[in-house]
């Protein structure tokens, strides 16, 4: 069952006084951070958020269409290495 | 290309420069289609060759051309011309599947093989050294650099916001660094 409309989206208070005070102060800073239950409003575009994924905390920069989605997806908790003997030409594109 | 072709009937015996793609896993279905066990990341560029080479165990490579290949996201099929029927396909189990060099996947803008950015040198706008680049992490919204100096571990966010400048000639590659990254 879905969040109820009324209440909005799930937003961990904290986190969203330290974005405030950066676009405020029109800062740059990567904020740390364990609540991947938060859903990404408008006000995060363009900040890094260091998303804990239990063990390390993974750099998230955060562009328009990650809006609406939590912060949790994008710092996943298990990382797939591949098999043995797997490709030797991967590529890495920077976004 | 040093390459010496030399042909042989119908199809051409070729050597050097070749790519090792992946290999044959065994036949699939009655007509001669193949499994394919892929050990390249871009399996897609493969369905735009014409023809590929085949080498099995010490043999010289034998050029094939493809009739049919199939990419469903976790597994590849091959039909090959003039193998049309499963007993063929299975004398191919184990054969590698080699393109050549020039045929292999190009990175495109902003694309970087992660074996030419491992090593790279990384530095930040004033020149100062953070480190070389020991792994790139993929990750969904975008691939993450660890650069390592000694204990310090510093992950950069493979975006244009951040990595300014990479130079393959220097190996190095030019970041802008914020607050908060040294953690």
């Amino acid at each position: 069952m879905p969040r109820s409309v009324k209440k909005g989206p799930y937003v961990d208070e904290r986190l969203m006084k330290k974005v405030q005070e950066l676009n405020k102060t029109r800062g740059k800073k990567v904020i740390q951070t364990w609540s991947r239950r938060t859903t990404i409003p408008p006000d995060f575009v363009g900040h890094t958020i260091a998303v804990h994924n239990g063990i390390k905390f993974i750099p998230v920069y955060i562009s328009e269409n990650m809006v609406g989605h939590k912060l949790g997806e994008f710092s996943p908790t298990r990382t797939f290495r591949g098999h043995a003997g797997s490709s030797k030409d991967s590529s890495s594109k920077v976004r | 290309m040093t390459a010496e072709l030399i042909k042989n009937t119908e199809n051409f015996i070729y050597d050097p420069d070749m790519k090792y793609v992946g290999s044959i896993q065994g036949a699939k279905g009655m007509k001669g289609e193949m499994k394919v066990s892929l050990t390249t990341a871009h399996p897609s560029h493969l369905l735009s060759l014409e023809s590929i080479y085949l080498k099995v165990a010490d043999s010289e490579s034998i050029l094939y051309t493809i009739d049919k290949a199939k990419w469903d996201g976790s597994k590849f099929t091959l039909k090959l011309h003039g193998i049309d029927d499963r007993n063929t396909a299975e004398a191919l189990r184990g054969a590698k599947i080699m393109i050549p060099e020039e045929a292999a996947y190009k990175v495109g803008e902003n694309e970087y093989f992660v074996e030419d950015l491992i090593g790279m040198n990384v530095v930040d706008k004033s020149g100062t050294n953070l480190g070389k680049i020991t792994d790139v992490l993929k990750y969904p919204a975008h691939d993450v650099y660890v650069v390592s100096k000694g204990d310090n571990e510093i992950l950069i966010p493979a975006v244009h916001e951040y990595v300014q400048e990479v130079n393959m000639n220097t190996g190095t590659l030019m970041i802008t660094t914020i607050e908060g990254f040294n953690n």
